[in-house]
């Protein structure tokens, strides 16, 4: 039945013990489980390194095979000041998983009302192995601090009935509180060298043709993002590597738009930048990754003790912007700053010469 | 009937007795001029003169309507007297001529005497305006004497005997006039000159008609109007005393004529309300047409909004409502009471401080417009006025303009009213400040819509300084001039001031009035304008008077005047947001972007602030949100003034983000769960949307579907079920050419494609093979329905035995059935031999119909709420 899924969901490892990288720490999860203490985990790591699949393996060593048949809900509940509010939930016999920064600012209450309910009520089916239920948060770095203070609380509570796995992409922004109630797990990225081992392995049993220098281009490319890394080579085949290996859109706008910072330092050019930031905002681009990818592209031609600068400038503004709210602002600025920077620059080059 | 008409119909209404008497008096002159004329008969035309003067009705009335056709009356005249001038020779006296006349007139035919009646109504109508007009002009005159105003209608009187525009028989002499029309001038004997001026003499000594009376009659009239004039300072002076009323009561204008606002706001307002007369007073046909002729003129010259003055079917002007807007403290609601009141209306003023819901609304709209002030002796007719009205609700709005369309749905209570609706019959004024509040959209479409100007500044100081002398504050016109300018031209605020000062009792000069905050209105001022004041450098004004130290405009006085005109209006995050998006456009001095990075920052300032207080409630830190617009003013102002559009660009940003959300939510939603467990919202977008994209195109062939290879097949069973994990299908569209389109849905191409202009290298299928897709899909959703259904059925099956060890025969009904079929399904020898032991005598117990159903895929579902209560299940599978 599974034949027909995208390679990159159709090769997903079930089991801990068929993971194909991060061996050791597979089997202390799969030690963990043995005993009866198993702790509330905290999950974090990169995209694409394979956080969620990790989770998973666990669930089904501890449950079996029962965890993998899951089912949609639609969880309904009422803020205080009396709004209704839906979140979707995927729940099985023996877990459930929630995001509850779905609900943006209203997560709180789903983190009192829907776990507190989840977690008073104990666990259904007496013959499975464990005697408590398992709650998946995703996505907790984009929980409000309300949220977190709520669910240091709840963790405590009712750590008799259910553990919580939190799934995040970084930690930096989970409070402490959190962090030393949890046994952080971090996954890195897969390296290079095993993205192309698994790309080899899925192209083997594909039945196509894959050369060490694409397998190689596809690794680099994709950041080691296992799952874009298998993604970009499925689309590749798709389109019969005609196109060479399909980029991102937003990864190629970003580029366009530092060509045009480069290009000019202006207003015009800095108006003409703000749209594309726009652009790349709405697309539900994270000002992150614009940060990042932008000033890679902009380090390009500096030399190294502006760049250092320049550096220092990005981080303070992705500081900033992480702590505001309007990221537009913060991203112009930087552009601004480094429109400052770089044409000041291009003069000292000019007098050199 | 009711008084105070416009000035026309005022005189004519108030002096209508005297206008009756002064008609009398003329034709009672008569008989002086004739006997005057009757001197000079040595003159040819004297027998024409009495002639006329004998045809006594007829006659003077075309002497008074001389202005219009003097020439074509006199020949008229001679026409109709020809026979009469024959028989003239004999000195019969007035008498007998005039019998003669009469008689004669009787022996013509009687059509002349028809056609002469009709002239003479026309002719009474013309003497009339004629009249008002002329009276008019003599009552602006007020201090002339009334002997000289005799003398002048006698000199009027006279120059009809001795002036001509056509050769004349008397003796005389041509002269030429200003606009090169001939004139000819009687010549008189001297004999007759000396007579004249002998009478003249005698007559301004008081010996005219009224003899002695005259001069007793305008000493009388002097007095009055002395008396008037007295009253009138009286009436000012008295509230003087009285401290305890505001000034601005005390000095509100009481006569149309003292409004200080502008006069073509006034007149134009005055212009619409009497409109209404024809409804309201149902009176006055006669000036509407002159209104209607003067009318197109005085639009061009004014450049104001066209006043439509046609009536409608009711009789009602075309604007029901007027709109008044305009910055507080103009006059506005003076204005409306003043008009209201001179057109003969009792005010009915519904304000905000009034309960203004819908119903409150409707009763007090009901009870203005059906209803008389009983108590007013004067029994004067309503004139609504709805004060503030934009801070009333927009269904009190949409009910007004209902009610005054006669559109309103009316409460049918006994059958007979509902068949007409009422129609507002009396005139409704609004006042507003903000013409822009959302609610007074659907007002303004049907209003006339007047905008209240400023009033000039001089004027208003002129004023200030007239009441300041009454009230005897010293001070002078450059100081009042300087209060009139910092109010805005508020004339509220500034009478407040002047009362201030007047408390405090000291002069007042003009380093006073720029010094004291007192009357600093929380002014509001507009959007735009607060974006003027951030992006431009005011130039200093030149004022006579002003100290040298103001006239420069220093950082300190910019920085001020951003904080107050900033803080006074509030929302910053509009206000900024603003700022943010003119800024590229504008021009600017900044060398090497310094200057913008300054002010980016203060943007990132502002924001973190903003969160500060906003989302987390730290509302301490609010102060500080206001030095952001301090400097961008010194970076991005200039003293040019530069257009400034309205910023778009955050809100199409926030409901674009939105629906890249939504996108991403219905992806989420219809994704397999087993898909969906791994898979987050970030990672969506950008690594699986753009990859998917290029992944869900392989290249098909354009044949049809049996003609492909297993392997063509496979791969399109893939893409199928790829599509279907992540929620993906081709819908079919019709473009606006009429062609069929099958469209991505959810379009994630629209939020993962950035540069539309560019070629991107993303492929799309063909026409037909999105059909074949999109069938295919829809063909295996089906099929996947179905197959969670047979699980679940068997999974029943496996778990029934365990669940209840019970007895068969309590076995309830649907369970039964659940068996039943497993029968069928069974294969595993092991169990089924388990469980065929037991159906068996389960089936042996239970009824035949119960035993039958195994042998046939189809059953029978009875569905709750359903007429065709019975419904036939197919299974896609059996259909195969």
């Amino acid at each position: 039945m599974p034949s027909n899924l995208l390679w990159a969901d159709k090769y997903r490892p079930k089991d801990l013990s068929l993971l194909d990288y991060h061996k050791e720490q597979a089997t202390d999860l799969k030690n963990l489980t043995q005993d009866g203490d198993f702790p509330h985990l905290l999950v974090y790591g990169p995209l694409g390194a394979g956080k969620k699949t990790r989770i998973m393996c666990l669930l089904r060593e501890m449950f079996g095979p029962g965890v993998e048949k899951l089912k949609e809900e639609t969880m309904s509940f009422t803020t205080p000041s009396n709004k209704k509010l839906e979140i979707l939930a995927l729940s099985s016999m023996y877990h459930i998983e929630i995001n509850p920064s779905d609900v943006g600012h209203n997560d709180r209450v789903v983190i009192m009302d829907v776990i507190k309910n989840v977690a008073q009520t104990h666990q259904l089916n007496m013959s499975s192995q464990k005697d408590f239920k398992v709650i998946v948060l995703t996505d907790v770095d984009d929980l409000s601090k309300d949220a977190q203070h709520a669910l240091r609380r709840t963790m405590e509570k009712y750590v008799a009935n259910c553990r919580i796995i939190l799934c995040a992409t970084s930690i930096s922004r989970v409070i402490p509180a959190i962090r030393s109630r949890c046994l952080c797990v971090r996954v890195p990225a897969p390296t290079e060298g095993e993205v192309i081992k698994i790309l080899k392995n899925v192209a083997s049993i594909e039945n196509v043709n894959l050369t060490d220098e694409l397998a190689k281009e596809i690794a680099v490319k994709s950041e080691r993002n296992l799952r874009r890394a298998l993604l970009m080579a499925e689309a590749s085949f798709v389109n019969n590597i005609r196109q060479g290996i399909p980029k991102p859109d937003w990864e190629i706008f970003i580029q366009k738009t530092a060509n045009v910072i480069l290009k000019e330092q202006s207003m015009q050019s800095l108006a003409s930048v703000r749209n594309n930031l726009y652009e790349l905002i709405v697309n539900g681009i994270p000002s992150e990754i614009i940060f990042k990818v932008l000033l890679e592209d902009l380090l390009k031609p500096c030399d190294s003790s502006v760049g250092a600068n320049i550096v220092e400038e990005a981080a303070t503004y992705q500081y900033r912007s992480v702590q505001g709210n309007k990221e537009i602002f913060h991203l112009e600025a930087f552009v601004a700053k480094f429109m400052c920077h770089y044409s000041g620059l291009v003069q000292q080059m000019m007098e050199f010469f | 009937m009711s008084e105070y008409p416009d000035e026309d119909e005022e005189f004519e209404l108030m002096y209508g007795d005297e206008l009756e008497l002064l008609n009398e008096q003329e034709n009672f002159n008569d008989p002086v001029s004739k006997s005057r004329k009757s001197l000079d008969f040595n003159t040819p035309s004297t027998s024409k003169v009495v002639e006329k003067d004998d045809n006594n009705p007829q006659t003077s009335k075309n002497r008074v309507n001389d202005d219009v056709g003097f020439d074509d009356d006199f020949e008229y005249i001679s026409e109709a007297s020809n026979g009469v001038i024959q028989s003239q020779t004999n000195d019969n006296g007035k008498r007998s001529i005039q019998d003669l006349f009469g008689d004669i007139d009787d022996l013509l035919n009687e059509d002349k005497i028809n056609k002469k009646h009709k002239g003479d109504k026309l002719l009474e109508e013309l003497s009339l305006i004629e009249h008002i007009l002329e009276l008019r002009k003599l009552s602006k005159e007020k201090s002339n004497a009334l002997a000289t105003r005799n003398y002048t209608t006698y000199n009027n009187d006279r120059d009809k005997y001795n002036i001509s525009y056509n050769v004349p028989k008397y003796p005389f002499i041509a002269i030429t006039r200003h606009d090169s029309e001939r004139v000819y001038i009687r010549c008189h004997s001297e004999a007759f000159e000396k007579e004249e001026s002998d009478r003249i003499i005698k007559e301004s000594n008081g010996v005219s008609i009224l003899g002695e009376n005259s001069k007793k009659i305008w000493e009388g009239a002097l007095k009055i109007l002395s008396n008037e004039d007295n009253l009138e300072e009286v009436t000012i002076d008295v509230p003087e005393n009285n401290a305890e009323q505001l000034w601005v009561d005390m000095y509100k204008p009481r006569k149309y004529l003292e409004l200080l606002s502008d006069e073509s706001t006034n007149r134009i307002m005055l212009k619409w309300i009497k409109l209404w007369d024809k409804v309201v007073f149902n009176r006055k046909p006669k000036i509407k047409p002159v209104k209607v002729e003067e009318d197109p003129k005085k639009k061009k010259f004014f450049q104001r909004e066209q006043l439509i003055s046609t009536l409608d079917e009711h009789g009602r002007p075309h604007h029901k409502i007027a709109l008044l807007c305009g910055p507080p403290g103009l006059g506005k609601t003076t204005l409306a009471h003043m008009v209201a009141k001179h057109a003969g209306y009792n005010v009915y003023e519904l304000n905000a401080s009034d309960d203004r819901t819908v119903d409150a609304f409707k009763t007090a709209l009901e009870n203005a417009t059906q209803m008389r002030s009983v108590i007013d002796k004067e029994n004067r007719p309503n004139c609504i006025i709805l004060d503030e009205i934009d801070g009333a609700p927009s269904a009190s709005i949409e009910y007004l303009i209902k009610y005054v369309n006669g559109t309103a749905p009316v409460k049918a209570k006994k059958g007979e009213k509902a068949k007409k609706p009422n129609i507002c019959k009396r005139p409704v004024i609004c006042i507003c400040n903000d013409a822009f509040t959302p609610a007074l959209r659907p007002l303004k479409q049907v209003a006339f819509v007047v905008n209240f100007p400023r009033v000039s500044s001089s004027r208003l100081a002129e004023r200030l300084m007239e009441i300041a002398k009454r009230q005897q504050v010293k001070t002078y016109q450059g100081a009042m001039l300087a209060l009139a300018e910092k109010s805005k031209n508020d004339i509220r605020s500034c009478l407040s001031i002047l009362h201030f000062f007047k408390a405090l009792n000291k002069p007042v000069t003009l380093t006073d009035v720029y010094k004291s905050s007192v009357g600093q209105k929380d002014m509001q001022k507009g959007l735009f304008s607060v974006w003027e004041d951030i992006f431009r450098i005011e130039r200093p004004k030149m004022l006579p008077g002003q100290d040298i130290a103001l006239r420069n405009v220093t950082l300190r006085d910019r920085m001020n005047k951003v904080l107050q005109t900033v803080s006074s209006f509030g929302d910053y995050e509009r206000v900024g947001q603003g700022v943010f998006e003119n800024f590229p456009s504008m021009k600017f001095k900044d060398n090497n972007m310094e200057n913008v990075c300054a002010a980016l920052d203060w943007f990132g300032f502002t924001d973190l602030v903003s969160k500060q207080i906003y989302q987390l409630q730290n509302y301490s830190l609010g102060p500080y949100l206001q030095y952001a617009f301090v400097q961008w003013h010194f970076v991005f102002g200039s003293p040019n003034h530069q257009k400034i559009n309205f910023p778009t660009q955050g809100y199409e940003a926030k409901l674009k983000t939105e629906r890249q959300r939504a996108v991403v939510k219905e992806v989420m939603k219809g994704m397999t769960t087993s898909v969906r467990a791994y898979c987050q919202k970030i990672s969506l977008t950008l690594d699986i949307f753009p990859l998917l994209l290029r992944i869900i195109v392989p290249t098909f062939r354009p044949v049809s579907l049996h003609l492909y290879t297993a392997e063509e097949k496979n791969e399109l069973l893939k893409l199928v079920s790829i599509m279907i994990d992540y929620n993906l299908n081709y819908v079919q569209e019709r473009t606006t050419e009429g062609t069929y389109v099958y469209k991505l849905e959810p379009n994630i191409g629209d939020i993962v494609i950035f540069d539309r202009s560019s070629k991107n290298d993303v492929r799309e299928l063909s026409y037909p093979n999105k059909q074949l897709v999109a069938r295919e899909i829809e063909m295996e959703k089906m099929r996947r329905i179905d197959l969670p259904n047979k699980n679940i059925v068997t999974n029943k099956e496996m778990k029934t035995p365990q669940r209840n060890g019970v007895p068969e025969s309590s076995l309830p009904n649907h369970l039964q059935t659940l068996k039943a079929r497993q029968v069928k399904g069974k294969t595993s020898p092991g169990v089924v031999k388990d469980f065929f032991g037991r159906i068996i005598k389960q089936a042996s117990t239970l009824n035949e119909s119960t035993s039958k159903k195994p042998t046939n895929d189809i059953w029978y579902q009875y569905k709750e709420g359903y007429n065709n209560a019975v419904r036939k299940n197919i299974k896609i599978l059996s259909l195969k």
